[in-house]
């Protein structure tokens, strides 16, 4: 089918003839994208497919084995039910986009070469950004544009990684590099950026709550899980990602208790989730990597679910801030349970995330790493409180807040119902997803032992917040602007930049100054080069420019002679 | 990323509201009645299986509800802390 | 037809010349443009006939009126000058549709006759200087399209337009005057006009005085740096490009610099060449210098540009800096990254320049605080700008891409790591630049005027979509753009180790 056709390019090429359809057409042929990705995806075999050239650069654009085609799976299914819950409105533009980057992450889980990575790569960060921009306010624009240039760096420092790489190699296959392979540094750093590392990480929870609604769903599946993907296949058993995962864990867990805006601590959430899997892939075992997967895996379908039902709360309300939420089970009683059955995902026994979670853990333990298991442990139960707990509390419990939504509209229920069936479906029957991981196993998530101390983990952080809320310690949320690591940007770079320019402007205008009054040109002139314009911004005199045309004819002939 | 005039309008300001929430419901008897049977099922449960942790602390009695206890509870305290240490206007870093 | 083939080179000149006089004898309007119209299509058969016979059978060598050189003139069509010959016609062809419409909206009736005799007298001196390989010839070329590009600047609305347009007539006749003073340096060592006939003069090892040929090496180099708009001789251009007509916009932002840059590739490498011009003089520092600060300094203008116009000219500063990075560079990637730069940048600025001239059209105002929301009414032009702006950012899949690539890979190949982050750092700049404008215009509440506006007639909208399509065909398939480029390189640097 469609020869060896990248499923990627399928939602990619198809987003062409969004625009031109309306309605029900549209609708049918968004769909049907990820279900022809699909059929493609099952009709191949494994292997290197897809074999081009392109300007003389051998590609593999279809990449087949059993990591990329776990991750392909389930970029396939986020896309159907992100473009499904996305039918709730009707803007060609965000259709577009969402099957742009939904297409583009797609492709570059099964690229097989560097080159065709770094195509996808920069694919992911262009379509996405309109998918924030659509918000149309101020706001949206201005952390769209950080989260555009954040994400277009990225790609810059891959490309200067493939480059050296390349360089020095001669190869340019996309497979697992040593942390001192020529260039490597800088893909770790490119992917570390879009895995929001520490520190690097800021765009995420800066950028995803001003997205769409819909928008946001799309956002939290692919660019995060891509950058996964990438570390599993480029950087298994790096040791240094076994800290960075742990601070990944256990800080944005304490920035998303603060969060009073629900879509933010839903991203400060999806970070700490990051951080069990650069974990699992720093621990770099067998059945790390398959962990790494495999919570990926459920992470996308129950991160989704949750991101779609505030989603539905702000479609309905107008705000996902805690502090103006609550009560709202009343009017939207389908959004709350399917609200909960995401939370529950992320620990719970008979969902998702309970038989993914426990690989990790049990891989951490099997090494021999006691602080790592304990720590994750530790973040396991923080997540279920900033998660499972706090979400659904805030947004449908806690203080009522008087607002009487409607429920939310049929694609987005249909598009939550999908997700929460996913989630059960893996969780009844984990060996269904057992067997799809990179290093197929059999692995009894439910023994007794097992589900007794998850349960118990579960239950003692339930009720260390009904005390805290019986003590009125909880909840605690309020308007307001975190600090985090982007003040290093957003306040302090702000700041040096607006001094730089300043200070380069004033320099300029002395020198060219200097320049000017020795060479006899008018006083006045030099004064007003102290306006407000900048001085290369501004038409500048003719006989500056004849000036300027001489200096740099004698700088020549003295570069010349001398 | 002061550019252009449709780009420098910021949005108005809005004031932190460090006003008290409104009062939030106590939690319900059920609720506590369900947590509670919950909390102690499981720490009774936990007495009767076998472990087969590598970690001497697992087999500790009921580790792991006390571990998630601590967490959560230090979490929220946590958090309440640096909240105020932390939060500033929402428009902080458009002014 | 094997005679009429024979003399191709001089069509390729003297039909636009004859075709401008044609033009001004035109009543009107539209049969000056109907006449215009039909001498820049033969412009495209002829240069790529041309091409095809230097790939068939290498370089032309034409004998003007039949004396030899170098007594008489001589034109000579290498794979080079064919390149640039099928960019400067090809544009200026498929400019032509747009030009009716836009032309008669901002050209008052009696003018537009003048503006198309310009018009062709500019295409004709562009072509001519790509042409000829007599270094005086070359001056005279350079002369009527800059003339001609005086007047066509000069017809522009916008009062300012004529301060734009005197600005560029000193600093133009400036940059001539030092070009012809450095061909009289040269004639005076060499006693000959002749590129081809200098440059085996000067590799003769009795030419050991290279002083006058400093000399001259510095006067032309600097006279053209001022006609392709080399940072810090950058200034006459914004105003240059913001007040003229949209449609001289488009055309001169597509192929005015691109012709200078072929003459400074031309003296640099075929004529000084790479020992003279890149050891002995140290062109490559100061270029890379130059280029650089252009891809920075005037790419943060970009930014803060609101007339979006001047934005775009600023934008080619920084372009432009990319181009003579890669002659800078001097090696065969880095080389092919500047001349395949020319064609690629060529595109995609003419397209952004025929979308601001169709914004133009219809709303009247190319300030970025009036296009808010327009994207939604004007979807085929705000589509043509978005994807030319990523081909202006160096998006994957965009001719722009390629020629970062072999831009950086040329500079890789120097093991000029910074040099490399540079050039792709830079295009963060112009996300900034592009991004807002698409930002704007997708994506804000329209004012009541955008809300009237809608696509542009197919006239003017199909010329920008092929050169669209063009831009995101040379992203993918590059065999004919950077292929070329890559043999045009080495043949300038392989005929002179």
């Amino acid at each position: 089918m469609i020869g060896e056709m990248s499923p990627g390019l399928i939602l990619v090429l198809g987003a062409v003839l969004v625009p031109f359809l309306k309605g029900q057409a549209r609708a049918a042929w968004m769909l049907a994208l990820p279900i022809i990705g699909l059929m493609q995806l099952l009709s191949l075999p494994m292997g290197d497919l897809g074999q081009t050239t392109l300007a003389g650069v051998p590609l593999t654009t279809m990449r087949v084995d059993g990591l990329s085609w776990l991750f392909g799976f389930v970029f396939l299914f986020a896309a159907f039910i992100g473009i499904l819950y996305n039918l709730y409105h009707d803007d060609p533009l965000q259709h577009a986009a969402g099957l742009v980057y939904a297409g583009s992450a797609i492709g570059a889980v099964f690229a097989g070469d560097l080159v065709t990575f770094f195509l996808y790569w920069e694919g992911t960060a262009i379509a996405s950004v309109f998918l924030i921009w659509a918000s149309g306010t101020e706001r949206a624009y201005r952390a769209g544009m950080r989260y555009l240039i954040i994400q277009i760096g990225s790609g810059v420092i891959l490309l200067a990684g493939i480059l050296i790489h390349h360089h020095a190699t001669g190869s340019l296959a996309f497979t697992k590099f040593g942390l001192d392979a020529p260039g490597a540094m800088l893909i770790l750093l490119a992917i570390g950026i879009k895995c929001a590392f520490p520190l690097l990480g800021s765009w995420l929870p800066d950028a995803y709550p001003q997205a769409t609604p819909g928008g946001t769903v799309l956002l939290s599946a692919f660019t995060t899980k891509l950058a996964i993907y990438a570390l599993a296949r480029a950087f298994p058993g790096t040791g240094i990602l076994i800290p960075i995962g742990l601070v990944m864990a256990v800080v944005p867990l304490i920035y998303a208790m603060m969060e009073n805006d629900l879509r933010r601590t839903l991203a400060y959430t999806l970070n700490n989730q990051l951080g069990f899997m650069v974990v699992a892939v720093g621990i770099g075992t067998e059945m790390a990597i398959s962990g790494a997967a495999a919570q990926a895996f459920v992470h996308v379908v129950y991160k989704s679910l949750l991101f779609m039902a505030i989603g539905a709360v702000l479609y309905r309300t107008g705000t996902a801030e805690a502090s103006a939420l609550g009560g709202l089970r009343a009017t939207m009683p389908l959004t709350a349970a399917l609200c909960i059955i995401g939370g529950l995902s992320i620990a719970s026994p008979l969902l998702g995330g309970f038989v993914a979670k426990s690989l990790i853990l049990s891989a951490a333990m099997k090494d021999g790493y006691f602080w790592v298991w304990l720590i994750l442990l530790g973040a396991s139960a923080g997540a279920f409180v900033a998660t499972a707990i706090k979400i659904p509390y805030a947004a449908f419990f806690a203080a009522d807040s008087g607002k009487r939504p409607e429920e939310a509209p049929k694609p987005m229920l249909a598009a939550m119902s999908l997700a929460a069936l996913a989630s059960l479906i893996v969780g009844l029957w984990p060996s269904l997803l057992y067997g799809a991981l990179p290093f197929p196993m059999t692995y009894d998530a439910y023994t007794l032992e097992h589900v007794v101390t998850q349960l118990q983990l579960m239950a003692f952080a339930t009720l260390a917040m009904v005390v805290m809320v019986a003590l009125g310690l909880y909840p605690f949320e309020r308007p307001g602007q975190l600090l985090g690591a982007d003040w290093l940007y957003r306040g302090l770079g702000y700041r040096l930049l607006r001094w730089i320019e300043a200070a380069a402007n004033a320099a300029w205008t002395s020198i060219v100054g200097g320049v000017t009054s020795a060479s006899g040109a008018t006083v006045a002139w030099a004064r007003s080069l102290h306006g407000p314009d900048g001085l290369f911004g501004r038409t500048w005199p003719t006989g500056t420019m004849a000036l300027w045309t001489t200096v740099m004819l004698g700088a020549y002939l003295i570069l010349a002679f001398v | 990323m002061e550019a252009g005039d449709i780009h420098s309008k910021s949005a108005a300001p809005i004031p932190t509201d460090d006003a008290p929430r409104r009062p939030v419901p106590p939690p319900s008897p059920a609720l506590k009645f369900g947590v509670g049977s919950a909390v102690v099922l499981l720490a009774f449960a936990d007495l009767f299986i076998q472990k087969h942790g590598s970690f001497a602390i697992e087999h500790t009695p009921v580790f792991y509800g006390s571990l998630a206890f601590l967490v959560a509870g230090a979490l929220i305290i946590v958090a309440e802390a640096l909240r105020h240490l932390l939060s500033r206007p929402e428009d902080h870093y458009d002014r | 037809m094997s005679a009429l083939e024979s003399q191709l080179p001089i069509l390729q000149v003297i039909v636009p010349l004859v075709g401008a006089v044609l033009v001004a004898l035109m009543r009107g309007g539209r049969s000056a443009w109907a006449v215009a119209l039909v001498i820049t299509w033969t412009m495209p058969v002829i240069s790529i006939l041309l091409m095809r016979k230097v790939l068939a059978t290498g370089p032309i060598s034409y004998h003007l009126g039949g004396w030899a050189p170098p007594i008489g003139i001589e034109y000579r069509v290498d794979l080079l000058a064919a390149f640039v010959l099928v960019l400067v016609s090809v544009v200026g062809a498929a400019l032509m549709p747009f030009a009716r419409r836009s032309v008669a909206s901002e050209i008052d009736g009696d003018k537009q006759v003048w503006f198309y005799t310009m018009y062709l007298l500019c295409l004709a001196g562009l072509l001519g200087i790509t042409i000829t390989a007599d270094a005086f010839n070359l001056f005279v070329f350079l002369e009527i399209s800059s003339l001609a590009t005086y007047v066509l600047i000069a017809l522009g609305r916008d009062r300012r337009a004529l301060l734009a347009a005197y600005q560029y007539l000193i600093m133009g006749t400036i940059g001539a005057t030092f070009y012809v003073i450095g061909v009289g340096l040269l004639y005076l060592v060499t006693g000959s006009l002749n590129i081809y006939d200098i440059a085996s003069r000067l590799a003769d090892p009795a030419m050991q005085n290279p002083r006058p040929v400093m000399a001259a090496l510095a006067f032309i180099v600097v006279g053209i740096s001022l006609k392709l708009a080399l940072f810090p001789l950058h200034v006459w251009l914004p105003g240059a490009y913001a007040h003229a007509p949209s449609f001289a916009s488009a055309f001169l932002a597509g192929t005015a610099t691109k012709v200078a840059i072929y003459v400074l590739i031309r003296f640099a490498f075929s004529v000084f060449g790479v020992a003279i011009s890149f050891e002995t003089l140290p062109l490559t520092e100061v270029l890379v210098v130059l280029s650089l600060a252009a891809m920075f300094i005037a790419s943060i203008i970009a930014v803060f540009e609101t007339n979006l116009k001047r934005m775009l000219a600023y934008s080619s500063l920084g372009q432009v800096g990319y181009i003579t990075l890669g002659i800078a560079l001097a090696n065969t990637q880095g080389l092919t990254g500047g001349i395949v730069h020319l064609l690629n940048h060529a595109l995609m600025k003419t397209a952004l320049f025929m979308a601001l001239g169709a914004i133009a059209y219809r709303l009247g105002s190319v300030k970025l605080d009036a296009i808010a929301g327009i994207g939604r009414r004007m979807p085929w032009t705000m589509a043509v700008f978005v994807l030319g702006g990523m081909a202006l950012v160096g998006v994957p899949g965009t001719a722009g891409f390629v020629s970062k690539w072999y831009l950086a890979i040329g500079a890789v190949e120097k093991g000029w790591w910074p040099l490399v982050f540079a050039i792709l750092i830079s295009s963060l700049i112009a996300v900034v630049y592009v991004g807002r404008v698409v930002e704007v215009a997708w994506f804000r509440e329209p004012s009541p005027a955008v809300e009237k506006c809608t696509d542009p007639p197919l006239s003017m909208l199909i010329p920008m979509l092929v050169l669209t399509a063009a831009t995101i065909y040379f992203g993918i398939d590059t065999e004919a753009s950077a292929g070329m480029a890559l043999k045009a390189a080495e043949t300038l640097l392989g005929g002179l180790k």
